[in-house]
């Protein structure tokens, strides 16, 4: 399974490229939006989104992925810091199919959510 | 009566008197010259008569008229002499006769005379001549016993002509004298009075100047003096009045210097328009704030000058003047408004109008005042960023330890020893904590900025409480304690509240939680009351209750008894004071409802029900707030500029 993890903290996709590896899973890693947008083409099966990024933040990029009728079947979930409920809804709203706040989960949980998610992929 | 008019009467009867007085006078002296004329007459005739018996014949029927001389009858010039027979027929006239005619007439005349006379005395009549057409004064006598008749006569005018002449002199002089009186008199008169009124009017002319200190007076009474006492008397209330309103201007002059005085030290901008909206005041820490420091201000429209606007889009809001100006009202906008001043400076300010009213509430302006609060809101955004980074870098490690402590309790390092794996779990405690911390500490300063964001919704409290009673009943299981639940809530049956479903939620964790942690033994009773406005939950602990000392600032940020909270359980202390910000922000309350120490204590907090005012009010605010942070998050600095780059 191809994940495009897009995260600017270096250390929490240092995290989650640890938990990723254990579970044999390709991590391809953007550090804001606009590189998220263009390692597209890599065709990830799954983006896992961070929100608050320099650049390009979470809110826009998803916003144009889904306009890229290309790339908009790929399904995204959001990871960050953001808990409210109105950024969970606008996430949803703008297309992802969930939505994990960092300090509450664990990498555990969100591999464990992924393959609930993706119950065939490898 | 007053005295002219006396006097004119006085005047009248004295005319009148003078006027009989002299008409008697001359009727007198009228008869007595008469008199006089006929006994002159008399003589004459007498003496004539003597004469001319001799002269008669006939047996006194004919006269010797060729014998008739006038110089021996020594007639006078300006007598007439006229001798009758006894048969009454003229014989003899000294006057000259012009033709038959007056002949006739005079013989017709004497004979119807004659038949009233005496013919044989003397007597006086007054008879018409026929022959001098004058009006005569005459005398008869008999001559002797002849029957002869023999008139004296003489013209009436001649004889009266002097008295006649006098007389009309002296009436003449009687009616210049009274035609001068007339004219003199009123003239006087007027000019007395006219004298009067000028000396008055003098007197008012100084008024006029200003001179207010003499008085007024006139010697005259009647209208005039009451007219000078009229005149006094305003004069007096002149006086009294210039003196007031001299007063009262010099105290508004010396007000006024110190109302300046005190605008010009104002540091709010503060701008007076009249009805029109053209400026009547602008200080100096208007200028300063505008921009307009040195330009002409006054008589201008504001708008020409100032605009205020929103925040958002810089649209025109002029709404809270215009209410201040027309509906009397006192208007403020602390949030949002603009101002543009001098070459479309942008400064954002708070600003708030209110209206101008006369003693009788009558609106003839208002006042504009406003606040450069540019530092402020740049003191409010460098808050947010602070929150926002604060938030994201602070929370951050902790979940990166969290999640490496996972991975290594689940095995993804290896087997790990019973004691490792009891450290990794204090460990995980530890950060779940801290980031209870951080979260708490974040959530009471964004509070306070009020930059959360509610989703004020109407929502079934019974719902929101149950979820959270599923979660938690199992903590209050494990120690024992039982939870009673109103029978309303479980039954769905309170009204709609309108409140963000996940902050109502905190709001209860926050005192079940706290009931739980403080219970040892006994129950916990969630109740409902329903009032006009309000929904009110009720948390009923059967715990050691809260000593009258902590009480009063139960519900403060780090109060005391937070404190206490922290040392038992490794609370924050902050639960409280965060329920009851976010309850009032929503339009509801949070409080102790009823302590005893020893027995236990029952927290409450309110919601409002949907449509109450509160609610109302609530939404209103937080949509205003609400609509603010979206635009400004469009016109900020993107979130990450200050973090370091990533180690790659």
């Amino acid at each position: 399974m191809r994940i495009l993890l897009v995260e600017d903290d270096a250390m929490v996709s240092k995290l989650y490229q640890s938990k990723f590896d254990l579970e044999r899973f390709e991590t391809i890693i953007a550090s804001n939006g606009q590189e998220a947008l263009d390692k597209l083409p890599s065709n990830p099966d799954l983006i896992l989104l961070d929100l608050m990024m320099p650049v390009m933040d979470g809110f826009e990029f998803l916003e144009k992925v889904k306009k890229d009728p290309k790339y908009a079947k790929i399904p995204v979930i959001v990871l960050s810091i953001l808990g409210q409920e109105a950024d969970i809804k606008k996430a949803q709203k703008l297309g992802a199919i969930d939505y994990f706040v960092k300090e509450e989960v664990t990498p555990g949980q969100v591999v464990e959510r992924i393959r609930q998610h993706f119950p065939q992929k490898p | 009566m007053k005295t002219r008019y006396k006097l004119f009467l006085v005047y009248l009867a004295a005319v009148a008197l003078l006027l009989i007085l002299l008409s008697l006078t001359y009727h007198r002296w009228f008869e007595a010259q008469k008199q006089t004329i006929f006994e002159t007459n008399a003589q004459v005739a007498k003496s004539t008569a003597k004469t001319i018996e001799p002269m008669l014949l006939d047996n006194y029927q004919s006269v010797n008229l060729p014998g008739f001389d006038l110089a021996t009858l020594d007639l006078p010039a300006d007598r007439s002499l006229f001798l009758f027979n006894p048969q009454g027929s003229l014989v003899f006239t000294s006057k000259k006769i012009a033709n038959s005619t007056q002949y006739e007439n005079f013989n017709q005349q004497f004979k119807s005379i004659r038949g009233n006379l005496n013919l044989k005395t003397f007597q006086s009549l007054e008879f018409f001549d026929p022959f001098s057409q004058k009006p005569q004064l005459a005398t008869l006598a008999p001559v002797g016993n002849t029957g002869w008749l023999v008139i004296i006569s003489v013209d009436k005018s001649l004889a009266l002509g002097p008295i006649y002449q006098l007389l009309r002199w002296q009436i003449s002089l009687i009616i210049i004298l009274v035609i001068i009186i007339t004219i003199v008199v009123p003239f006087l008169f007027n000019r007395w009075i006219l004298l009067r009124i000028h000396l008055l009017t003098l007197q008012t002319q100084k008024i006029t100047k200003g001179e207010l200190d003499n008085p007024i007076t006139s010697t005259s009474r009647g209208e005039i003096g009451s007219l000078a006492e009229n005149l006094e008397t305003m004069r007096r209330e002149l006086k009294k009045r210039i003196t007031q309103l001299v007063k009262a201007k010099n105290e508004a002059e010396t007000i006024s210097q110190k109302d300046e005085a005190i605008l010009a030290s104002i540091g709010d901008g503060v701008c007076a328009i009249d009805t029109k909206g053209k400026v009547i005041l602008f200080n100096d820490a208007a200028r300063e704030i505008t921009g307009f420091v040195n330009e002409r201000v006054i008589g201008i429209r504001f708008q020409d000058i100032i605009q205020f606007g929103f925040e958002e889009d810089l649209t025109p809001n002029n709404q809270f003047i215009q209410k201040a100006l027309k509906d009397g009202e006192n208007t403020k906008m602390t949030n949002h408004t603009v101002l543009i001043g001098k070459n479309v400076r942008v400064i954002p300010v708070e600003a708030g109008a209110a209206p101008i009213k006369t003693k009788s509430s009558q609106i003839i302006g208002a006042i504009i005042v406003f606040r450069d609060v540019s530092h402020e809101r740049q003191l409010e955004n460098i808050k947010e960023d602070f929150f926002r980074i604060s938030s994201h870098e602070l929370k951050t490690p902790m979940s990166i330890i969290n999640g490496y402590v996972d991975m290594i309790l689940r095995g993804d390092a290896g087997k790990i020893s019973r004691k490792t794996r009891e450290y990794l779990q204090e460990i995980t405690q530890v950060v779940k904590r801290q980031l209870a911390l951080v979260n708490d500490l974040l959530s009471v300063s964004r509070f306070e900025s009020a930059r959360i964001a509610f989703n004020l919704q109407p929502i079934q409290l019974a719902d929101e409480i149950k979820k959270v009673l599923e979660e938690m009943t199992p903590q209050a299981k494990e120690k024992g304690l039982k939870i009673n639940v109103d029978r309303r809530i479980l039954a769905n049956q309170l009204p709609k509240v309108q409140a963000d479903p996940q902050e109502a939620r905190l709001m209860f964790v926050n005192f079940l939680g706290n009931a739980i942690k403080f219970t040892e033994k006994g129950k916990i009773d969630v109740g409902a009351k329903v009032e006009k406005d309000r929904v009110i939950i009720l948390v009923s602990d059967t715990g050691p209750g809260i000593e009258e000392e902590y009480r009063r600032t139960l519900f403060r940020r780090f109060s005391q008894f937070g404190a206490v909270l922290k040392r038992k359980s490794g609370g924050t202390g902050l639960g409280l004071f965060i329920t009851k910000f976010v309850a009032q922000r929503m339009g509801g309350d949070a409080w102790l409802e009823s302590s005893k120490a020893g027995y236990g204590s029952t927290f409450a907090f309110s919601l409002p029900i949907v449509g109450s005012k509160d609610a109302q009010t609530a939404k209103a605010q937080l949509v205003q707030e609400k609509k603010a942070r979206d635009e400004l998050e469009k016109i900020r600095v993107k979130p990450g500029s200050f973090r370091s780059p990533p180690i790659v």
